[in-house]
């Protein structure tokens, strides 16, 4: 059943917040996600988006949602998008894919980081490694007043 | 099987030996847990049957078993009774009296019921601040009037709205409806404007005296002087780190106040009434010498300053010439140019002879050492100011005994009024005033104690102003030869006075490296709790730092209180930023802390879109109402959060943790710095202690009377956004959501 609500009147159900805390670390490649939308058209069904659900058995029941007045070009547009999205995930710098390793090791449990093949005592750098992002020695960041104060043994220290 | 005798007892208390207070607490323990963790009634599905209120039911267990009465028992009948026990004494209790008004079980007895809620709950909460108040009598009063006489009126509310905002625009409604009789809007009005009162009612704000460590009673002091007796002192420091050395603190407190000693004399056998009489007169003397404290009392004028330097030059050998001399030309009491003369090398107050014979004044100001870190000290441990006598004023002079009151009476037929040592000694301090000259200036040229000046604790003077002052007056006040101290002397280098001085290429550094930071941490429109917060927290502290840079407000607990404190239009901002006494007060923002606090504001509103979704309690509660410009839904305009989005308020020690790894020197080098930067800027020392909210007993800026205009507020602020440029401070923008 279709049901459309403002963003706004809708919030995240509690069991799946740290997921999506996790998947929030790819916030900045901006995706934009795929239900399957299908629109009608001459007695039947055409889906345009949720490519990955559209591939399964036969008599698996699918949800979808219906749309009515779209374009064709305003198909092809959601279709592509669902595409691109790929595209932005696989083209994701090693900085975000390090950031969603970090938030999916904060946030998943033990028995789910297993089941991804990843050693809870090392999980973080097998996951970086498994994004093809492995970390790297990185110095601390350098606190603000330290910046301060080398700036200024570095002007020569007047005063 | 126990005995018979067992029921009858009293069951044993349920918080057994705990105090009144302590079982307040355990019972609003109790009653949290039941509220939070208890289910409601779950409505029953197909194979599970319906569950009761097992809260309601807790609940009421707990009422019963705590105060002995069944709580579910309170049926009409009970309140009729209660009602018949306070008939003809309804004046006595109206909460009783309201609470117990039979209503009937009809549309408009549920209507009276609710409206009854809602008037005692209002009445409550004004009670807390005022318990006396007469609107709350008028309305409880009113409302069961209203209920008893009118019903067909109440009828007309249905149905009561169920937010306190729509019920009071529903009341106002049916108030201003036509044809209303005046008899009915007169019983309406009262209760409006109870319920009117709590909706406007804004969340006090509670600034905790001492919190955490490096508290340190200060005892009372007295310190007599004559017949008044002043106190200091009687109050708890806050952690220096936070609100500066405690010695900065007692400056600033609010002056502990003067006594008057009465001395009994067992000899007088003045009547009474006389006795009374004459201590009014002792009373309102020093009320009124309160008031003129630092200001000008009784001052020498141009004619006789003339008039008595050209005695004491033309014989400088009389007796007591040379005392009177060196007290005019430091501003110093003859007792205290004795006692200076006669000072070890060590002493406060010294005076020596130079090389060439000539006298010379050397000051020590012991101001505390500040909270900073060691490669930003720029100052010895204990630096002293020494100033010059004119040219005349030898060593020598100051022999022989101080009386001069010879050459006073010598004067005295040349002029119109008496001559004394004490306006003698305060003419350098009312000159100095009067040409321009700032209170922490005049207070390190004439030796004044800093704990009785505030501004003299957050203010670093250039010496070479401070030399300038000094022969400016010798010169031009009492027309003596001046030689000033070699230019690039340590007398005229560098600076003196508070130990905070910070370099301009510092605090270009710090602004710098914040935003190179906030640069950083640019998140998308979507990202974790704990990236958000990182950001949010850097933001907001670029924010602080940068508004207390530009206003001189004082570090406290929920700084700048709330937006609809500033106007954003203007740039007036309300200030109150003392956490006991008065302290309030306007500034105006310069363009560039309203361009931050816009760009502030921004930041809120985006980043209760990003919290929508994953802590949308947060987002209602505390994000939004923060960005509130008006009204009273606001709630402060500052606070951090915890890495799992969890609020963590604004207090002092939190400001300290989030600055620990950006600036750690004490909170209030803000004030320091705008001080002595707008000093040396010759911005009108009137206009700086206004805006710093220092002021003394009857000089207030803000007072009715006073002089001190929005224009003067203006002119400083400009001064403040030069400044502030000077040292890299501009608006940044948010880092949450930028693409």
């Amino acid at each position: 059943m279709n049901h459309r609500c403002l963003r706004s009147a809708l919030a995240l159900h509690p069991s799946a917040a740290p997921a999506f805390d996790a998947w929030s670390a790819l916030g900045e490649l901006g995706l934009r996600g795929a239900a399957v939308r299908a629109v009608r058209l001459e007695g039947g069904v055409l889906a345009f988006t949720g490519f990955a659900r559209l591939s399964g058995a036969a008599e698996e029941e699918l949800d979808v949602q219906l749309e009515e007045g779209l374009t064709p070009a305003q198909v092809a547009e959601a279709a592509w998008e669902e595409v691109e999205d790929v595209l932005r995930l696989l083209a994701a710098p090693p900085r975000v894919r390090q950031a969603f390793a970090r938030e999916l090791v904060r946030h998943a449990s033990a028995a789910r980081l297993a089941g991804w093949g990843v050693s809870v005592g090392r999980a973080l750098p097998a996951l970086a490694q498994r994004l093809h992002a492995p970390l790297r020695e990185e110095p601390a960041p350098l606190r603000i007043i330290d910046a301060i104060l080398a700036r200024r043994r570095g002007g020569g220290g007047s005063g | 099987m126990s005995g018979g005798w067992e029921e009858h007892e009293a069951p044993p208390p349920l918080f057994g030996p705990l105090l009144p207070e302590d079982r307040a607490i355990a019972l609003r323990a109790t009653i949290g847990l039941f509220e939070g963790h208890l289910p409601g009634r779950i409505a029953g599905t197909a194979g599970r049957p319906t569950e009761p209120d097992r809260r309601a039911e807790a609940l009421a267990a707990l009422v019963t078993v705590e105060t002995g009465m069944a709580a579910e028992a309170v049926r009409p009948a009970d309140l009729t009774r209660i009602a018949a026990r306070l008939r003809g004494r309804l004046q006595e209790s109206p909460f009783a009296a309201l609470l117990a008004t039979p209503s009937e079980p009809s549309a408009a007895g549920v209507i009276a019921e609710e409206l009854v809620a809602w008037v005692l709950a209002a009445a409550l909460v004004r009670m807390r601040e005022a318990p006396r108040e007469n609107a709350i009598t008028a309305a409880l009063r009113n409302t069961r009037l209203l209920i008893v006489q009118d019903p067909g009126l109440l009828a007309r509310l249905a149905p009561l709205p169920t937010g306190l905002g729509a019920l009071v625009a529903k009341v106002r409604a049916l108030e201003e409806s036509a044809g209303l009789p005046t008899r009915l809007r007169h019983r309406l009005a009262p209760i409006r404007y109870l319920l009117d009162r709590w909706n406007r009612s804004k969340p006090a704000i509670f600034r905790p005296g001492g919190e955490g460590n490096g508290e340190e009673e200060r005892p009372v002091r007295r310190q007599r002087e004559g017949d008044i007796v002043r106190l200091t002192g009687g109050f708890r420091t806050a952690p220096m780190m936070a609100e500066g050395t405690a010695a900065e603190q007692e400056a600033e407190a609010a002056s502990g106040g003067d006594a008057l000693v009465v001395v009994e004399d067992m000899g007088d056998l003045a009547p009474g009434p006389v006795l009374r009489r004459r201590t009014v007169r002792i009373a309102r003397a020093v009320a009124t010498r309160a008031l003129a404290l630092p200001a000008e009392n009784d001052p020498m004028t141009a004619h006789e300053a003339a008039r008595l330097v050209e005695v004491l030059t033309h014989d400088p050998a009389a007796p007591g010439a040379g005392h009177l001399l060196t007290s005019l030309a430091f501003g110093l009491p003859v007792e205290t140019v004795l006692s200076a003369r006669a000072a070890a090398v060590t002493a406060r107050l010294r005076l020596s002879a130079g090389p060439d014979g000539r006298l010379a004044l050397s000051l020590v100001h012991r101001l505390p050492d500040p909270e900073l870190i060691e490669e930003l000290r720029s100052r010895a441990a204990e630096e002293c100011l020494v100033l010059l006598a004119p040219r005349d004023l030898t060593a020598g002079a100051l022999q022989g005994p101080p009386a001069g009151t010879e050459i006073l009476a010598r004067l005295r037929p040349r002029l119109a009024r008496p001559m004394t040592a004490g306006r003698i000694a305060r003419y350098k301090s009312d000159w100095l005033r009067r040409a321009g000259a700032d209170m922490a200036v005049i207070g390190f040229l004439t030796g004044v104690d800093p704990a009785r000046r505030a501004q003299m604790h957050y203010t670093a003077a250039h010496r070479a102003d401070l030399q300038d002052w000094h022969a400016r007056y010798l010169g031009e006040a009492l027309g003596l030869t001046v030689t000033r101290p070699e230019p690039g002397s340590p007398e005229t280098s560098g600076a003196y006075g508070s130990g905070i001085r910070l370099d301009d290429d510092i605090l270009r550094a710090l602004f710098d490296e914040q935003r190179r930071r906030l640069r950083d941490l640019r998140t998308g429109p979507v990202a974790p709790l704990s990236r958000i917060a990182a950001a949010h927290n850097a933001f907001a502290l670029y924010t602080l730092m940068l508004l207390y840079l530009a206003t001189g407000h004082r570090p406290v607990s929920h700084p700048f209180e709330l937006l609809s404190d500033i106007d954003l239009e203007t740039g007036l901002v309300w200030i109150a930023d003392k956490a006991t006494g008065p302290g309030s007060r306007a500034a105006l923002l310069p363009p560039v802390a309203r361009a931050q606090v816009a760009a502030f504001r921004t930041h809120l509103l985006r980043l209760a879109e990003m919290l929508a979704l994953p802590t949308p309690g947060l987002v209602t509660q505390r994000v939004r109402p923060a960005a509130v410009t008006a009204g009273p839904a606001g709630r402060t305009l500052f606070f951090f959060l915890g890495a799992r989005g969890e609020l963590r308020e604004m207090t002092l020690q939190a400001q300290l943790a989030e600055l620990a790894d950006v600036f750690p020197i004490q909170l209030n080098w803000t004030r320091h710095t705008l001080r002595s930067r707008l000093l040396a800027d010759r911005a009108a020392p009137q206009s700086i202690d206004a805006l710093l909210g220092h002021s003394h007993l009857g000089e207030e800026p803000f007072a009715s009377g006073s002089g001190f205009s929005m224009g003067d507020l203006r002119v400083l602020s400009l001064r403040i956004e030069a400044a502030l440029q000077d040292w890299g401070v501009t608006p940044c923008e948010t880092p949450l959501g930028a693409r």
